[in-house]
């Protein structure tokens, strides 16, 4: 062999290229060396396979779902001293003391509040619809429980979740509107950036984008609006299924409609008014040309 | 980052994950040269550090993941031959004008395949983790927790290995 053994060991430093003119020469034949450089620089363009990084987190994300259900949470010795010591406390203070701590606020039929959070968040509450958060730990753990609509403007500081029954928000930024009646969830960003979960999947919105959960699947939109249209006290649908907008008017309204069957499957489009119901209704029946009339007690009946 | 951030936030869960699983995939197939069972124990891996998200500080999380992974390979039945195959993540232009034009042909690239295959675990992992993944010896070393002296040991003894299996192709061509 041409080359010295015992300065093989400097080819290890001759790859990262840190090596002296000096300890070069050692290195034996140049040519061969070159030959080295070529094979190296080769094997540094290889790989095992594609990587699907998004197809991969999905699956170890389902994985880790199934795992959970028969995980024991162990908890860090500080942790169970923790509750241990809270445990004591609830003695002590007595359960009202807790109890005050969480803050439920709803609202009825057309109602509508504006909540300020601890840390000067705002939620602006549309009808029907309910919120409760912890507001002793508030500024550690911004978690909000949501039912219905509402629209949150948040103060930047850390996390900030909405768990609502279908899915849950997280904000990256600050300005978004949650609609979570029933089945049906709709976020729309409208300044920064939330991280919307739901039935296993997960997107980002950025400002002027909406997702809708549809067919169990979370679909991706444009917006163009820079506030939702509860606020200014009117709803737009576009190809919205008609019993979704009925559930949606009843929260507007104090009044019962028993929508047949045959109705269903239709699809609405248009512009509904928060504060007349006739126009309303008229503005849902009439373009569908479906007859309606109102009955004694107020009920909308069709023929 | 600072240590208040928890692996158990799924932000950054996924955060690792995408920064560190297809290294890990790779680091796990230079050991047992079977792409699935790869993904599958780098997947496994991960699930891990789910469970134990609570104990581990995020600054180490990449030690435990390799950790951890090592562990799996181990319980598994050792394989005792693996045969790694690439992919090129770029086609080379077949010029037979280049002087190097025979280290980069099909045939050329099964023989370093071999060599590699044949090299021992160590060698193998700590060369193919500097070339294909771009760790340095000292991540290398971090990641396998042993010394940088050792990797460069490693690292040694496989190019050692390589340039006795290119002047054997060359020789044999000629």
């Amino acid at each position: 062999m041409a080359e010295n053994p015992e300065n093989n060991e400097l080819l290890a430093k001759w790859l990262t290229g840190e090596i002296t003119e000096e300890e070069l020469a050692q290195l034996g034949d140049q040519v061969e060396l070159d030959e080295l450089r070529v094979v190296t620089d080769d094997i540094a363009t290889w790989t095992p396979g594609s990587f699907d990084v998004d197809r991969g987190l999905e699956k170890l994300q389902a994985r880790n779902k199934e795992g959970e259900k028969g995980k024991v949470i162990s908890l860090r010795p500080w942790v169970s001293i923790a509750a241990t010591i809270s445990l004591i406390l609830v003695g002590y203070l007595g359960w009202n003391y807790f109890f005050n701590a969480q803050v439920n606020i709803s609202t009825g039929i057309a109602e509508t509040k504006e909540v300020t959070l601890p840390d000067g968040s705002l939620i602006k509450l549309d009808a029907t619809s309910e919120i409760s958060y912890n507001k002793r730990d508030w500024n550690e753990n911004r978690v909000v429980a949501l039912k219905g609509q509402a629209f949150f403007d948040v103060e930047k500081a850390g996390s900030f979740v909405v768990n609502t029954d279908v899915g849950t928000v997280e904000v990256l930024g600050t300005q978004f509107n949650i609609n979570a009646l029933n089945e049906h969830f709709k976020v729309q960003c409208y300044e920064g950036k939330v991280a919307v979960k739901a039935a296993d999947q997960e997107k980002i919105l950025a400002v002027g984008q909406q997702t809708e959960l549809q067919n169990g699947r979370l679909t991706l939109v444009t917006h163009e609006s820079t506030a939702p249209d509860w606020i200014a006290g009117f709803t737009f649908y576009q190809g919205a299924p008609l019993p979704d907008v009925i559930d949606q008017l009843k929260r507007y309204y104090p009044i019962n409609i028993d929508l047949p069957d045959q109705y269903a499957g239709l699809k609405f489009s248009g512009k509904v008014v928060h504060n007349n119901q006739s126009q309303a209704l008229r503005a849902i029946f009439d373009t569908m040309e479906i007859q309606y009339s109102l009955d004694q007690k107020g009920n909308v009946v069709f023929d | 980052m600072d240590s208040s951030v928890s692996v158990c936030e799924e932000k950054v869960y996924s955060a690792v994950y995408r920064s560190h699983a297809e290294k890990l995939r790779n680091f796990l197939y230079y050991k047992c040269g079977d792409l699935d069972k790869a993904e599958d124990l780098m997947h496994d891996t991960f699930q891990k550090l789910w469970q134990k998200c609570a104990e581990i500080l995020y600054e180490k999380v990449t030690g435990f993941l390799f950790t951890v992974a090592n562990n799996l390979f181990l319980d598994l039945t050792r394989s005792e031959k693996v045969s790694l195959k690439f992919e090129k993540s770029q086609q080379p232009a077949t010029d037979t004008s280049d002087p190097h034009f025979l280290l980069r042909t099909k045939e050329f690239q099964e023989k370093v395949e071999m060599t590699i295959s044949s090299l021992p675990e160590g060698q193998r992992e700590a060369f193919l983790l500097n070339r294909i993944d771009k760790m340095t010896y000292k991540e290398i070393a971090q990641h396998l927790d042993i010394s940088e002296t050792a990797v460069e040991k490693r690292i040694t003894k496989a190019l050692v290995k390589l340039r006795e299996a290119i002047k054997e192709f060359k020789n044999f061509k000629i």
